[in-house]
């Protein structure tokens, strides 16, 4: 009886040794941060621009490239690249121009670059990321909502996903052409969608 | 639309117009003295300068954007240009103001890729013998000389324009039109006979320009398109052949004008083909 005793409270002591250790296992990989490399081919930046007074133009650009340093809770880094030469807007002519010295200047600034300084969480899958964006060789300071969308391994490695969508004046960055006379908008609007793979 | 064409081309073709009828006052009928030389390169700086701030803004010194050097090449041979119109001319002087303009091309031009001392060094001499070729041409014969200085311009501007860089498309155009209405002033008076000015303007400015348009566009159309119409310039001197001689100005003009057309038409028929074709 005594011998019967002494192994439910050792199967006990054990048990609960081994909760607190899978607890703790547990909760130091929800902690960990982790680096994950944007994947070129699943990430786009889209932005919309005012065309002519009247149209909602829309253009992409297919380059975007970097990393995102994520734990799943409150750690959040982004540095992100986009390539100007990438620029797509279906027409091969608007192309070259969006690369001429009349807006982005790719000979001279060939990227665009967004790195965060600080990210919070504000609610739920919601962060609010400051960083300094570099557009046409000018850096400015921006503040961004961010909104995480998930974080999966279907197999192929295991992603995690962002989409965030802000609005910047161009001619902050330098970009004035056709702004004066309206017959392009000074208000861009951004969307960027990334969904990047662990590294390693 | 027509606002920014007002702002950026009527404005200042406006106000060169205005300096040009100040130094030339075209309204005496007399020639006068060698001192209103100056007309025509001043104009064409105070135009293209007025130009380029309604494209770029007057915060420009800040911008990081290369090609926005051309302000200061600008203003820097304005200067040159005054003093080579009312310093006593020496027979060694016009290869002195070629030096010197091609030495301000080398040292302020700053678009990409032309860092190599052999491209600086390229553009300086080409300078110097576009000066040395146009200022004896543009002290006999202002009219045809602003004409065929009209002709590169509007066709550099055609090539710009061709290689999507509408900003400094216009800048040339506006270069090219007041180029045009000093031709007019000249052709309705004979005064002044001569503007070397404009000319040691224009050999600094149309080779940096055509520089300046290959560096940010190499790829539409063929290099040789810009060397063509830079090369177009001593064309200017078929106006005085000797065949021309019993003729009216206007005519050895309109030679001149032709002679200096034929190489830019078929750059820019070069361009527009490899562009669009």
């Amino acid at each position: 009886m005594k011998s019967s005793r002494s192994v439910v409270v050792f199967s006990f002591v054990v048990g609960l040794g081994a909760l607190s250790g899978l607890v703790a296992l547990a909760d130091s990989g929800a902690a960990q941060q982790e680096t994950f490399m944007i994947d070129q081919v699943h990430s786009s930046a889209i932005f919309r621009i005012l065309h002519m007074g009247a149209g909602p133009f829309y253009g992409r650009f297919n380059e975007v490239g970097g990393t995102i340093v994520f734990d799943g809770n409150d750690t959040l880094e982004l540095d992100v690249t986009v390539m100007i030469e990438s620029a797509d807007t279906g027409n091969e002519r608007l192309d070259g121009h969006l690369k001429s010295p009349d807006f982005f200047n790719a000979r001279e600034f060939p990227k665009m670059a967004f790195k965060s300084r600080s990210a919070k969480k504000t609610t739920g899958k919601m962060y609010e990321v400051v960083g300094d964006l570099m557009i046409h060789g000018v850096t400015k300071t921006v503040t961004t909502q961010m909104e995480w969308i998930g974080t999966a391994d279907m197999g192929r490695g295991k992603r995690c996903g962002f989409e965030a969508v802000f609005t910047i004046k161009r001619s902050d960055f330098g970009i004035t052409m056709g702004v004066a006379d309206g017959g392009l908008g000074d208000d861009v609007k951004v969307i960027v969608g990334l969904e990047a793979k662990l590294q390693g | 639309m027509t606002a920014k064409l007002l702002l950026t081309v009527a404005g200042p073709v406006l106000a060169a117009c205005v300096v040009l009828l100040a130094a030339w006052r075209p309204w005496r009928r007399v020639a006068c003295a060698a001192n209103c030389e100056w007309g025509l390169g001043v104009a064409l700086v105070v135009g293209f300068l007025l130009g380029f701030f309604a494209q770029v803004g007057w915060a420009w010194t800040e911008s990081p954007a290369r090609w926005h050097g051309v302000a200061a090449l600008a203003l820097a041979v304005a200067v040159l240009s005054v003093m080579a119109a009312l310093l006593p001319e020496r027979s060694w002087t016009v290869g002195a103001w070629g030096v010197l303009a091609g030495g301000l091309g080398a040292l302020l031009i700053r678009v990409p890729d032309v860092d190599a001392v052999a491209t600086r060094a390229g553009l300086a001499v080409v300078i110097l013998l576009l000066t040395v070729v146009s200022f004896p041409m543009a002290r006999r014969r202002a009219g045809a000389m602003s004409l065929g200085l009209a002709v590169v311009f509007a066709n550099l501007a055609g090539l710009l324009l061709t290689s999507r860089f509408a900003k400094l498309a216009l800048m040339t155009g506006t270069l090219a039109a007041i180029c045009m209405l000093a031709a007019l002033l000249v052709l309705w008076s004979p005064r002044p006979k001569g503007d070397t000015s404009g000319s040691v303007v224009c050999s600094a400015l149309i080779p940096t320009l055509a520089l300046t348009g290959y560096a940010y566009d190499y790829d539409t159309f063929p290099a040789a398109c810009w060397v063509l119409v830079v090369a177009a310039i001593p064309a200017v001197w078929a106006g005085e052949l000797h065949a021309l001689k019993r003729f009216p100005p206007w005519v050895s003009g309109g030679v001149s004008a032709v002679a200096v057309a034929i190489p830019c038409a078929v750059a820019l028929l070069l361009a527009l083909f490899a562009a669009f074709a």
